[in-house]
């Protein structure tokens, strides 16, 4: 017999790019889907503003809480602040310390008071996960430890659009370089920077990755195209992927496509201005790449690492 | 059938604490019909080998985790003294679940410093609590000890003469739904903070063995014939026990060199004190007038009782709530002498010699050359301290708390109901906590909060201090403090700044040249 979780959120001052309900649906989806399908059982409870401002007067920070049969999972400031006390799972999806002052006054909170409660459910947690690379970095010097990074599995963009989405990498003075550059060179085709809010809500043609996919946002990392099935190009020199090899040999697979496997590769300007005239003129061998990337893909594998990690 | 009320009793219960047999004279009497049978289970924070007990006995479990079970009780108490060994499981208990602290000692500091400095490695977190708890004052204190600095230490403050001053008993008390002392010392110290019922009670007499009353009759009609005069102090030999006081007064007065004999028994806890001790006697030539007895046994010890002419307790600092040597002392019959001060000022002044510390070494010389040369005052002063503690046993100690506990019970039921961790399974919130209850439900909440912090934010990152601390204390504790403790690795301005913002800004400011802050931010 599995216990129940419940999967508490809000969506007060929530400023990340993947929202906590938008998360709290595909994890209740992933554990009907995943491999592991019926090990886990959740519940979803949205809480409101006034369900958070009782929480917090119910339940002061120093008397710890527990909730033995129900496993909770907090998604977002909001959850945090309402169950501060409880020993209870926490998924970060952004630095919680960023938003507070905004979130605190929302909820008619005193900034001071919601600052230090936030970070006793900080120190009270009984697992924290972070699914973001900021939020990571600055938690983990609370927790030294008791942290563990994981990412947010692949989320399927749509294929088959008439845009491109550009992504920038770590530098954005060369994407809006390369950006400017492709825009008077092919004035026909439609090219989109990259959007959190537009990312999932149309279908793309392709997805044109420019440097190392160092984004960790849904929506900007390789492995949303590929689970997508949309063709990917990325254009980074070979200097940058020989220093990331050398830095983060086993996350290389994850920032860089593979040449014809998981994405068209071009090291200079050249090289991609062709690639994109090739596709321009007939998409065919890019979605031939894409369908083998896609079969790489295995977003139901990645959810139950997730699952695993938050449950087990 | 009546079912008699059932109680908990969390203590000690071994050689190595006097609280242990502390609560082996009292176990005996809580099924007694005196004040109303209780039944009675016994709680044990094992360290060492324990006593037989004459109650149901288990050992506490190492976290302490037991709180829902105790909150079942119709009332527990808790044994509470400042070492961290003997209480440790104690008061993690009591974290749990508020039940009435039997509050052993007046100063908690030396398990606080036991648990910032030995179990947790933290500096920081000890000048957090002090700041917490004595303000600025508390927090320059222990800057100027150099116990939190990375500078030389010059002292540990909770062995220090001050430590009157920092006792940290209220983030113990306020654990509490209400608290047992054994002295109008200790009951005036702990009224000032504590929001609830507080019984005054005394060290029970027949704790340990005494003299009877032949064997001190006896002595009365031979100690004024006796050329030389026996003296003895005994206990945990520490520092504050004063005992190279009492050797250098031998070692500085004719006439107790040629009459006095000192002997010092008692468990050598402080060993490089021992030695000190044993090397000044040397030095003043004293060999043949002080004797050393280690670790003795109580049948050893009561033979000293009934060779003993005087003894000395002097206490400096007195972290105590009440003194079990003190009380054992005056059962003997004897005279003592002692420092004015704490719960030794209430002894009657003609059942005890009592000294002002501030008259020094000259004034322990006068009070051991008193008794030496007037032996009938020795016999009055022991009659007098022995009549002291009529109707002190442990029967009446029994009987009194019982009907203290019967008293208050309506309300310690009431405030056992806040057990931690909370299980929704037995979900209570604030809104449960009664108008009467308010102000001690403030008091538990930040007790209960500050042992939370002082075990999981050991880096000290909590806000509070940079959001309520003066510029001034945030300045000297960043600067002198927190940076230079151990931290996580890649802790510094960036991670601070990012925690409390414009404060802690503020705070790097003064203590980081201004080009380096702003390379690093």
């Amino acid at each position: 017999m599995v216990g129940q979780s419940t999967i508490v959120y809000t969506e007060i001052g929530n400023d990340s790019q993947y929202s906590a309900s938008t998360l709290a649906e595909a994890i209740v989806l992933a554990s009907r889907q995943s491999l592991t399908a019926g090990q886990f059982d959740f519940a979803l409870r949205p809480l409101t503003p006034s369900d958070i401002r009782r929480a917090v007067l119910d339940y002061p920070s120093g008397h710890e809480r527990v909730s033995l049969d129900t496993n909770l999972v907090l998604l977002d400031t909001g959850a945090m602040l309402a169950y501060a006390p409880y020993r209870s799972t926490f998924l970060l999806l952004s630095d919680p310390f960023k938003e507070i002052d905004r979130i605190g006054e929302a909820l008619e909170l005193e900034a001071d008071f919601a600052r230090i409660r936030l970070h006793d459910a900080l120190l009270t947690a009984g697992k924290l996960i972070s699914l973001s690379h900021t939020a990571g970095v600055t938690i983990e010097f609370l927790r030294p430890g008791n942290l563990e990074q994981k990412a947010i599995p692949s989320v399927p963009i749509k294929p088959e659009g008439d845009a491109i989405m550009v992504v920038a990498g770590e530098n954005d003075t060369m994407a809006q370089n390369v950006y400017s550059h492709l825009v008077s060179m092919f004035p026909e085709q439609e090219f989109t920077f990259f959007e959190p809010a537009q990312a999932f809500g149309k279908p793309w043609k392709a997805v044109l990755q420019i440097g190392l996919a160092k984004s960790t946002a849904p929506g900007a990392r390789l492995g949303d195209a590929w689970a997508g099935g949309v063709p990917v190009i990325q254009f980074a020199s070979p200097a940058s992927i020989r220093a990331e090899r050398r830095r983060r040999p086993e996350r290389l697979h994850m920032v860089v496509a593979e040449h014809g496997k998981t994405g068209i590769l071009c090291s200079t300007l050249d090289e991609l201005r062709s690639a994109l005239s090739d596709i321009l003129v007939d998409i065919l061998p890019a979605r031939a790449v894409a369908r083998s990337a896609k079969r790489r893909s295995d977003p139901a594998n990645e959810w139950d690492i997730l699952l695993k990690a938050m449950l087990q | 059938m009546t079912v008699a009320p059932r109680i908990a009793w969390l203590s000690p219960y071994g050689s190595r604490s006097d609280i242990g047999a502390f609560t082996r004279c009292l176990l005996p009497h809580f099924a007694a019909d005196a004040g109303g049978a209780l039944d009675c289970d016994l709680f044990v924070n094992a360290y060492g080998d324990t006593y037989d007990s004459p109650v149901p006995a288990m050992e506490i479990p190492a976290a302490g985790s037991i709180g829902e079970i105790l909150s079942r009780y119709d009332s527990v108490f808790f044994n509470l003294g400042n070492n961290a060994q003997n209480h440790t499981h104690i008061i993690n208990a009591l974290r749990s679940v508020a039940g009435i602290a039997v509050l052993h000692d007046f100063s908690y500091h030396h398990f606080f410093a036991h648990k910032c400095f030995e179990e947790l490695r933290s500096p920081p977190v000890y000048a957090r609590l002090l700041r917490d708890y004595y303000g600025s004052v508390g927090f320059n204190m222990a800057l100027r000890s150099g116990i939190i600095t990375r500078e030389a230490t010059l002292y540990a403050p909770w062995d220090g003469e001050n430590v009157a001053q920092y006792p940290l008993t209220q983030p113990v008390s306020a654990l509490a739904a209400a608290v047992v002392v054994h002295s109008k010392f200790m009951e005036e110290h702990v009224a000032k903070t504590f929001q609830g019922p507080i019984l005054r009670l005394f060290l029970p007499s027949d704790q340990k063995k005494a003299p009877s009353p032949d064997e001190i009759l006896q002595w009365g009609n031979e100690t004024a014939s006796r050329e030389r005069c026996q003296f003895t102090t005994f206990g945990h030999i520490s520092r504050a026990k004063c005992l190279d006081v009492i050797v250098q007064a031998i070692g500085s007065s004719p006439l107790l060199r040629s009459r006095g004999q000192l002997t010092i028994a008692g468990n050598a806890s402080d060993k490089e004190y021992v030695r000190e001790i044993e090397a000044l006697a040397t030095k003043l030539g004293l060999i043949k007038q002080v004797t050393f007895e280690y670790n003795v046994t109580d049948e050893r010890l009561l033979a000293i009782k009934n060779e003993t002419d005087v003894f000395l307790n002097l206490r400096y600092p007195n972290t105590e709530g009440a003194s079990g040597s003190l009380i054992e002392m005056m059962n003997a019959g004897k005279p003592i002498i002692a420092y004015r001060s704490g719960c030794y000022a209430e002894v009657p002044e003609n059942a005890a010699l009592l000294l002002d510390r501030r008259e020094g070494l000259d004034g322990v010389v006068a009070a051991m050359e008193s008794l030496v040369s007037a032996p009938e005052r020795r016999i009055a002063i022991g009659k007098a301290a022995k009549a002291d503690l009529a109707g002190r046993d442990s029967a009446s100690y029994v009987r009194t708390l019982k009907e203290f506990a019967a008293d208050i019970r309506p309300q310690s039921r009431r405030r056992a109901h806040y057990v931690v961790p909370a299980r929704d399974g037995l979900q209570w919130t604030s809104r449960d906590v009664l108008d009467e209850d308010r102000l001690w439900f403030e008091e538990l909440t930040r007790a209960r909060r500050t042992f939370q912090l002082l075990e999981r934010d050991r880096y000290v990152q909590s806000p509070d201090a940079f959001l309520n601390w003066s510029i001034d204390d945030l300045t000297n504790f960043v600067g002198r403090v927190l940076l230079h403790a151990d931290r996580p690795s890649g802790f510094g301005p960036i991670t601070c700044e990012l925690r409390t913002e414009a404060w802690q800004v503020v705070v790097l400011r003064a203590c980081f040249p201004i080009a380096a802050l702003s390379s690093a931010l």
